[in-house]
């Protein structure tokens, strides 16, 4: 019986220790994934050269006026493989074409001109998504957002653990044991999601930098890089045709695309790789996405069909199950984390289950800060650790919003533009943690961050609309649907933020009085 | 006299202690780094021991090797005392390495 308790307590110990040193990086990966999860709704709406519909009929669209514009070039370097996105890769309505040493090319798919590609000067909806794994920090950052990513893991064995042990009994009297029910039970419904995620995540950031011992041992010192050994397995190399140097007149890339849509008809195709192009020996890779097959296919295996660029007559295929087993069970573990493919409702629900996610984080920093105020002097008033997390959990929302605004308040042709709005961003966040330990009620900076972030977030679609010059109106017309719905569902947030911050407590006493009346 | 002192020290390790719900340094580094090699040992083995190529079960392998980090990692921090928590970081971790050794010195397929 002693036993048991000490086992408890100590579980208890080291899953509070744990999480109180892991739980605010956790909260930064799970809040800027939510942006990554919406990350191709953003890169649509941030910039100006994809303000255009998308075609309403892929297969009508005349991809041969735009492709063969540039392959026309003869400085266009074509030795190796060109790769061409079309129109709905990722919902970008846009064309790309793009291959080594030189920029990427951009077309409108309406009109068949070619478009000025921001590049380098739009880069929000990919830097929400690198703070989403700490791609700013660089090696620093991924070594220790994969460490997080275990401790998180650590986090789901304990408290599963613990929850299977302990009998919480679901008391409201008190603050904490509020929060501490808020954590527990969305935790426990939702670990399954959660483990996946940080099981690929903690992969992605150490698993393969540390995976060269491994490969040492099991190939009996033969080799200690691990892609000599995974390589032929997961992608068995092609074997490239050699060119013929004879010219050829080419299939148009339509009938090309249309005879692959025969030996493939679930596929939905996103990419074209050709190879030659011009000679005896073309040849085109078409790859794409099956979606009768989720969890399959779509981050390692990609179903494709090799079509020769003369008569298109078939050299090769690939479809979703003749992937090698391990390649299979690698796409089904990653599919939750990446998302590829899926349709925006997927997307919504996986927006959901992290919002939850964040809820119940919150919930348990707060339980545990709660638990440490009871033994408080008077005379301090208040927790630095209370501080920082109020800076990071609710202080990252208005640097964000300050973010977007900037995205549209910028002209586009700044000198150094990403480099400013991100230097706000971070300038505002860190200013948010004086702020937090400046104001004594802590309450009270909570409401105001809200108000600011609620302030900014509605002014961003307002500023969207005069600087790109397209009214709501005019979006609808257009159908640009995706750009209207960025832009309303950032004006609802900020309305919703405005919301929380008026109903948000003045204190403590308040707080419990209304999570009382809320779950009651 | 060495022998009294390592004997003292194997004497406090052995003792539980006082407030089990105190984490401290010595569990800690005996669960992250005890855990890592119990994990990291024991998946090497799995490759090494499966009927398939290394290829085809090394992403897999690496893939739960946090995982298992992460559960052995609990398993050691709880354990009743800190000498436990030692032999449950050191014990599986040696006898992993002497299995490994052996399948990597053996000679032939």
């Amino acid at each position: 019986m002693h036993q048991k308790k000490a086992l408890i307590q100590r579980l208890m110990g080291v899953h509070s220790l744990v999480g109180v040193g892991i739980t605010l990086f956790m909260y930064v990966a799970v809040f800027f994934g939510i942006f990554a999860i919406l990350l191709p709704f953003i890169q649509v709406w941030e910039k100006p050269s994809r303000h255009f519909a998308m075609p309403s009929n892929l297969q009508d669209v005349n991809y041969g006026a735009m492709i063969d514009s540039v392959l026309l070039d003869p400085t266009y370097p074509q030795i190796n493989g060109i790769k061409i996105f079309l129109p709905g890769a990722m919902l970008d309505p846009a064309l790309r074409i793009s291959t080594q040493f030189v920029p990427t090319k951009v077309f409108n798919p309406n009109t068949l001109q070619e478009v000025q590609n921001e590049a380098e000067s739009s880069q929000l909806a990919s830097f929400l998504n690198g703070m989403h794994y700490g791609r700013p920090f660089k090696l620093f950052g991924f070594i220790l957002f994969g460490l997080v990513a275990v401790a998180a893991m650590f986090l789901i064995v304990s408290g599963l653990w613990l929850v299977q042990k302990v009998h919480y009994s679901n008391s409201s009297k008190t603050l904490f044991a509020f929060y501490l029910k808020g954590h527990r039970k969305i935790f426990t419904w939702l670990f399954v999601p959660f483990i996946i995620i940080t099981l690929t995540g903690a992969l992605m950031n150490i698993g393969y930098s540390a995976s060269s011992p491994m490969s040492y041992l099991v190939s009996k010192g033969e080799t200690s890089e691990t892609w000599k050994l995974v390589g032929p397995v997961l992608f068995p190399t092609q074997k490239r045709i050699q060119k013929a140097h004879e010219p050829a007149p080419m299939l148009s890339i339509n009938a090309l695309l249309s005879q692959a849509r025969v030996h493939m008809p679930e596929v939905n195709v996103h990419t074209l790789t050709l190879f030659n192009w011009g000679d005896k020996s073309a040849y085109v890779k078409v790859e794409g996405y099956n979606p009768t097959m989720p969890f399959l296919n779509g981050i390692s295996n990609l179903p494709s069909v090799t079509l020769s660029g003369v008569d298109a007559t078939l050299i090769a295929q690939h479809e979703v199950l003749d992937k090698h087993w391990s390649g299979l069970f690698y796409d089904a573990i990653f599919f939750l984390h990446f998302l590829f493919g899926v349709d925006g409702l997927t997307r919504f629900v996986m927006v959901i289950i992290m919002l939850l996610s964040l809820v119940a984080l919150g919930c348990g920093m707060l339980f545990y800060l709660e638990k440490q105020s009871k033994s408080f002097e008077s005379e301090i008033p208040y927790h630095w650790l209370g501080r920082l997390s109020l800076s990071v959990m609710v202080g990252v929302i208005p640097a964000v919003a300050l973010l977007f605004f900037l995205q549209w308040l910028f002209p586009f042709e700044m000198e150094g533009r990403f480099f400013w709005q991100k230097s706000a961003f971070s300038l505002f966040w860190i200013a948010t943690l004086t702020w937090s330990f400046y104001r004594l009620e802590s309450y009270r900076v909570a409401k105001e961050f809200l108000m600011l972030g609620g302030v900014l977030f509605f002014l961003t679609p307002l500023v969207h609309m005069y600087n790109s010059g397209f009214s709501p109106s005019q979006l609808w017309n257009e159908r640009m649907f995706l750009i209207l719905g960025v832009d309303s569902v950032l004006a609802l947030l900020g309305v919703l933020l405005l919301g929380v911050a008026r109903a948000l407590p003045q204190n403590k006493e308040a707080m419990h009085f209304l999570l009382k009346r809320i779950f009651k | 006299m060495i022998k009294s002192k390592t004997m003292n020290l194997f004497k406090a390790l052995l003792l539980p202690e006082k407030n089990a719900k105190k984490i401290g340094f010595f569990r800690l580094v005996c669960a992250s780094v005890g855990g890592l090699c119990v994990a990291y040992l024991g998946m090497s083995l799995c490759v090494a021991l499966l009927p398939v190529k290394a290829g085809e079960a090394i992403v897999i392998a690496l893939l739960f090797n946090t995982l298992i980090w992460a559960v052995c990692a609990v398993w050691i921090s709880v354990a009743p005392t800190r000498l436990h928590a030692l032999l449950r970081a050191v014990l599986p971790s040696v006898v992993f390495a002497f299995l490994l050794s052996f399948f990597f010195f053996h000679k032939g397929s």
